[in-house]
């Protein structure tokens, strides 16, 4: 930056804090259509979840308000920590908060391992004291924010010495011309010069498998859990390293070789019924999912139940908050199958109408990716863009039983408080990464108004 | 917050979008996720349209079945029956059948506490065994969710156990030992139910005394004592930052819980009831529901039990009688309780009651459907028959009165025949069954000694719910007289005037056929042809009648096709008659006394009917009103007459010739001083005519001029020596006739009749029984023909008499086979 005034003395921490609000609310890029709709989707959910979980409460013997409060207080908590995130300099999520991220997922999932051997059910909710929390879910950001970091710090270190390599080549002609003119010659760090000798993203397949070795314990963890969560994890860190990775030929044999054994496991559960290290009750989901029909009221249940949900609802709907199905008939209905009850309720328009909106949203997230200021913030972006768009598709596939049954909730709509803590911190980190966006005219009115030296841009 | 500039400033593209380090490749694998999302999100919308608008309506009906799970039926009660006096002869009553649900019970433990204290106090059963069964069903649950999880099965035990997660019927799932509640009770219940929902405390209050048997201080005292602790509990627990400061530190608090049993020894209350109390503003009677069944009740038991039949609800095809053929206008229309909330949280938002069906009203009388039904048992007991046919129909307008055979069986427990039958009758039923049907036999001898006793049951059964008078056919020999008479009268072939010369027999071609009496009855008028029963005469009048005109009013008469009577089970009996074709001249002169061919009773009824009824046929019928619940008519059918067969002139003619043959003719026994009755006799031969077994009845109407009621009788192969004679049949008319003709307030000063003793009847010179026995069997010769019987008195004219058989008529098999 240009020279600056002598700093004033320490003001007030008030007027500091006041100062710092006012920066924050009119300074710098502020994504209000993404919070615009985050919250169109929060308090539809909101609605949603009373009108799913009115008539258990109530045969539960509790207000019909319960769970709806319960899910309101969650979504406070959440807006307000969303605010706070987004305050917090995604530059921040380094070296350090790696290892915290990693240490921390690393001791609830082995925590959770160590109390699901005793009890007799597999165990999704971890009870830390005051607080009930479901590891997998926190694991999603966790993960999103530590491979951004190991790729930002890796591969963003490897093309910054990539391009000191062109610029001392650039330097090294330059002092050549100089030399023969006999002018001095130009100034160039001798680290430069010495990377500048590495080949081109020589370490690349090194580091994808050391990054990959990173992220397995949690792979292995979750998968020895939930199968869902996993799959998104997994996806996500997959997509995450193919649209770094300047390869393409290996990425689409692997894609293709997934394919070719999906192919394979479904076939042949069809046909046996099993297959070697997949669980019985998986392959049963498996087979549900080919042939719902086979046992209507057992395993198929909850599949038939679902599209004769979203096949009730016709064009319209049954109105809103006059679903049948919620009332006993369909499991989960204010969870994974909550897309099912929007669809009874308010008809494919309605169903439409949400679809869009989450549509809407991943665009705004891809519009924070396409103009995000620096690497980091890329990475960040296109893991929380990688999430949602495979939470969506994947619930609503679920739901219309274009794949097996895996339980998947629909990102703030269903009912959960960690599901939604988690996502709304993704939220607030994209809103960060969006405040650091440079617009142009913005860019030149902040100049201005440092210029003037009203006030002190972040600390140098 | 410092962010490093990570390039000097003025390296910044000025217009290029595309961060630094992002590289071009990397947007385009961006480009192709994106791409990939997108068609997996049209893919998921045109499934979402496939499903919402081409599976919507089969998807609708789908959700509207599982209404049967959230919704309960509330069944309909079926109409009534009642007779023509309006006596109830069918009628359905309440069962109201307790259904517990163990999943919805064990949900909380104070729903387990109000429940276990409702079966304790109000319903007053052993709450210990429902209590163990309860949490042995939870815990099959419990086991089976293990076993699941583990892909291991379940012991059959458990399995049967939790296949019973959702209800059972108590005491045992298993129909015939569920309770049966009280009406009384029920609806206590229901009531307790709803004061424990309502919002008052009054009214929770009340109920709970109810249920846990205290008075309300205790309540107020438990209440008060559990939340004082509560509230300790809670202080002693401390807020959440003191939670999370304990959790970091390690320190563990003292867990404090309620003390229920301390309460419990202050109020002098058992611990259970302080649990249950202690949670009063959620309390719920829940997983406690009853169900409505009706049964059909005859209050009558066996009486019209062929008319009535029997309802069987779990296979209505397999009901008999009225409950069959009326069973779409007797059934109701089922209600729907619908017990899912709607938005405003209603319970019970939609009702629909329950519409009972249409009554009934059958012109039957069951007074004299009684009296019938006790004469046919005594002549059952005192002669006994192969079969006995009564029926009893209003000839004005063809409306059964009443009906009956032998055969009887209680509607209300119509599988148990052990009641009415021993079990030598029952075999000996299904010894006559294996005869006349064939098939069966086929399908015993292929079957498991199991399913051969299913055979023997389902065979005697449907032998036992067969009404003889409209599914078994017979000759109905002379009885059909009258229609041959009614058809030359009606054509004006004969008249009052016509004489007959009867010289014993009369001759096709080499064929004689021969009168009863063989050795000629001479010269006879038209009412003296009928009277002696003539068969020469008869025979006479079909060949001036011929075949067309026979063939047409036999048609008329509706012989040989179904009269349509509004009971199941009624044979046309069409394969059993002449066609135009066959009636050659010795069938037609064996049709003109109603031999050669098969009729059922009912066709046989309803033709007489016309003759003596100004000549209009009717269909028999037993409904003659359709009510609504309400009592409003909704339908007369058969109120008016199909057809007039016959002009009034030849009705009236053959009224009096038929008084004539009861008061002079060969129904004399029939004759009861001071009433007008005409009749007509009838002595058929059976089948195989050299068996010598024969199939009596008798017409019979009371009173001459304007006929109230028709009666005819039919007693096939009475079990006696001596078959050929009509007397039995007139005898057990006689005698429901005595009992009727008081009841129709027309009184009489005739004693009781006595089979065996007609004589002391007054009018009788018939010897009695016993003379039979001692005289020996009635030989037969070798052309089939009997003797006449030495010890035959001399009579007025009876040719139907013993020794005096209108049978048989074609001497020998050659002869009946042109």
């Amino acid at each position: 930056m240009s020279e600056r005034q002598p700093r004033k003395a320490k003001e007030n921490i008030f007027i500091r804090f006041r100062n710092r609000i006012r920066r924050f609310l009119t300074q710098g890029y502020y994504d209000y259509s993404l919070i615009f709709l985050v919250l169109c989707l929060c308090l539809f959910g909101i609605m949603m979840v009373y009108s799913t979980t009115s008539y258990s409460d109530i045969q539960l013997g509790r207000s019909e308000w319960y769970s709806t409060l319960k899910q309101f207080r969650y979504l406070i908590i959440c807006i307000v920590g969303m605010i706070l995130l987004s305050m917090v300099n995604y530059h921040l999520y380094g070296k350090i908060i790696f290892i915290g991220i990693y240490v921390i997922l690393l001791g609830l999932f082995i925590a959770l391992m160590v109390k699901g051997t005793t009890a007799n059910a597999s165990q999704r909710w971890l009870n830390l004291g005051p607080f009930y929390i479901q590891p997998s879910e926190l694991a999603k950001p966790g993960i999103i924010v530590m491979l951004a970091s190991f790729l930002n710090s890796k591969y963003g270190v490897m093309m910054r010495k990539q391009r000191n390599q062109k610029r001392a080549i650039h330097v090294k002609e330059e002092n050549k011309k100089r030399e023969r003119a006999g002018m001095p010659k130009l100034r160039v760090k001798e680290e430069a010069m010495e990377y500048g000798m590495l080949g081109r993203l020589s370490r690349n397949n090194l580091f994808f498998i050391g990054g990959f070795l990173l992220m397995s314990p949690f792979l292995l963890l979750i998968v020895s859990e939930n199968l869902s969560t996993a799959i998104i994890v997994f996806l996500i860190i997959f997509g995450m390293f193919f649209i770094v990775s300047d390869k393409k030929k290996i990425f689409a044999f692997l894609v293709l070789a997934m394919v070719l054994l999906i192919l394979i496991v479904i076939l042949r559960i069809r046909e046996t019924g099993s297959f070697p290290l997949i669980k019985d009750y998986q392959a049963t989901r498996i087979k549900m999912w080919l042939n719902p029909e086979s046992d209507p009221a057992g395993k198929g249940y909850q599949i038939l139940q679902g599209l004769y949900t979203i096949g009730s609802g016709g064009l319209f709907g049954r109105g809103l908050g006059s679903s049948v199905q919620k009332l006993g008939l369909l499991p989960e209905a204010q969870n994974d199958m909550v897309f099912c009850i929007i669809c009874e309720e308010l008809g494919l328009f309605g169903a439409t109408l949400v679809l869009f909106v989450f549509v809407l949203l991943l665009w705004r997230i891809l519009f924070i990716i396409r103009n995000a200021p620096d690497f980091h913030g890329f990475l960040l972006a296109v893991g929380i863009f990688l999430h949602f768009s495979f939470q969506i598709l994947m619930n609503i596939a679920v739901t219309t039983n274009m794949m097996p049954n895996t339980g998947v909730i629909l990102p703030f709509i269903s009912n959960g408080g960690s599901a939604l803590m988690a996502s709304m911190a993704e939220i607030g980190i994209l809103l960060n990464i969006s405040r650091k966006i440079r617009v142009k005219q913005l860019d030149r009115e902040l100049r201005a108004v440092e210029e003037a030296g009203e006030e002190n841009p972040e600390g140098q | 917050m410092a962010t490093k500039e990570p390039y000097p400033q003025e390296e910044r593209p000025a217009k290029a979008p595309r961060p630094p380090y992002v590289k071009e490749y990397m947007e385009g694998k961006l480009l192709l996720v994106t791409a990939v999302f997108i068609v997996a999100f049209l893919l998921l919308f045109v499934r979402l349209v496939y499903l919402a608008i081409w599976k919507n309506d089969e998807y609708i009906k789908n959700v509207n079945n599982n209404y049967g799970y959230q919704t309960t039926t509330v069944p309909a009660p079926r109409g009534n029956i009642l007779d023509r006096n309006g006596d109830v002869l069918a009628n359905s009553n309440a069962n109201y059948i307790l259904v517990i649900e163990p999943k919805a019970i064990m949900e909380q433990d104070y729903y387990r506490i109000t429940a276990l204290m409702l079966f304790k106090n109000v319903l007053g059963f052993n709450e210990e065994t429902l209590d163990e069964r309860l949490t042995q069903i939870t815990k099959a649950c419990e086991d089976k969710e293990a076993a699941d999880l583990l892909g291991r099965e379940l012991p059959d035990e458990a399995k049967t156990m939790y296949n019973r997660r959702w209800y059972w019927r108590y005491p045992e799932y298993e129909n015939e030992n569920r309770t049966i509640i009280e009406g009384d009770v029920m609806r206590e219940v229901q009531s307790l139910a709803e004061q424990l929902r309502s919002t008052k405390r009054d009214d929770k209050i009340q109920a709970v005394m109810k249920i846990f048997k205290v008075n309300e201080e205790q309540i107020t005292g438990i209440t008060a004592d559990v939340d004082e602790q509560r509230a300790a509990i809670k202080k002693a627990k401390g807020n959440i930052l003191t939670r999370i400061g304990d959790w970091i530190t390690g320190a563990k608090r003292e867990e404090k819980t309620i003390d229920y049993e301390g309460i419990a020894k202050k109020w002098s209350v058992d611990e259970q009831t302080v649990r249950g109390i202690a949670n009063l503003s959620v309390l719920r009677i829940v997983g406690i529901r009853f169900e409505t069944e009706y049964e059909r009740d005859y209050p009558n038991q066996t009486l019209a039990c062929k008319i009535l039949g029997f309802y069987s609800p779990y296979y209505p095809e397999s009901s008999m009688g009225l409950e069959r053929s009326y069973d779409a206008v007797l059934s109701g229309v089922d209600g729907l309780r619908k017990t899912y909330m709607t938005e405003d949280l209603n319970r019970d938002a939609t009702y629909i009651a329950p519409r009972q069906g249409n009554t009934l009203v059958t012109g039957i009388d069951s007074h004299i459907q009684g009296i019938i039904e006790k004469q046919i048992k005594q002549f059952m007991q005192e002669i006994g028959a192969e079969n006995v046919g009564v029926v009893c129909i209003n000839p004005q307008n063809g409306t059964i009165v009443a009906m009956a055979d032998d055969r009887i069986y209680d509607p209300n427990k119509h599988d148990d025949l052990a009641s009415f039958y021993t079990q030598e009758r029952l075999d000996e039923i299904w010894e006559r069954v294996l005869k006349e049907d064939k098939s069966m036999q086929k399908k015993l001898l292929g079957a498991t000694p199991e399913e051969q006793k299913t055979l023997q049951t389902s065979g005697t059964l449907n032998y036992v719910y067969r009404n003889f008078c409209l599914s078994d056919t017979y000759e109905p020999g002379s009885a059909f007289k009258p229609l041959t008479v009614a058809m030359g009268y009606e054509l004006g072939l004969v008249n009052e005037d016509t004489t007959f010369m009867c010289n014993g027999f009369t001759s096709f071609g080499s064929t004689k056929i021969r009168c009863h009496n063989r050795e000629g009855c001479g010269e006879l008028d038209l009412t003296g042809a009928l009277a002696n029963s003539c068969n020469v005469s008869l025979m006479d009048i079909s060949a001036k009648i011929g075949r067309d005109n026979f063939f047409d009013y036999r048609c008329r008469f509706n012989i040989g096709s179904k009269t349509g009577v509004d009971l199941p089970g009624e044979v046309s009996a069409e394969n059993l008659n002449f066609t135009a074709d066959q009636l050659n001249p010795i069938e037609l002169a064996t049709s003109s006394f109603g031999q050669g061919f098969n009729t059922t009773m009912m066709q046989m009824a309803a033709a007489l009917c016309t003759t003596i009824n100004g000549g209009y046929y009717y269909v028999p019928h037993v409904v003659t009103e359709v009510r609504s619940p309400d009592g409003q008519v909704i339908d007369r059918p058969y109120s008016t007459p199909v057809t007039q067969v016959i002009s009034k002139k030849t009705s009236d003619y053959l009224r009096e010739a038929m008084y004539e043959v009861v008061e002079e003719g060969t129904a004399s026994y029939v004759k009861i001083a001071g009433y007008e009755i005409g009749g007509k006799t009838g002595t058929a031969q059976k089948g195989n005519y050299a068996e010598n077994n024969y199939v009596i009845s008798l017409a019979s109407f009371i009173p001459v001029a304007e006929p109230d009621l028709f009666l005819y009788v039919v007693v096939d192969q009475p079990h006696l020596e001596e078959q050929n004679s009509s007397k039995w049949a007139q005898l057990l008319s006689k005698r429901i006739w005595m009992e009727v003709i008081p009841y129709m307030n027309l009184h009489s000063k005739e004693a009781g009749i006595d089979y065996l003793n007609p004589n002391e009847s007054g009018n009788d010179p018939d010897p009695p029984k016993d003379g039979y026995d001692e005289d020996g069997f009635i030989t037969t010769d070798e052309n089939g023909e009997q003797p006449v019987q030495p010890d035959q008195p001399d009579q007025p004219v009876s040719p139907d008499q013993p020794g005096q058989p209108q049978q048989p008529v074609l001497p020998d098999d050659e002869e009946r086979d042109e």
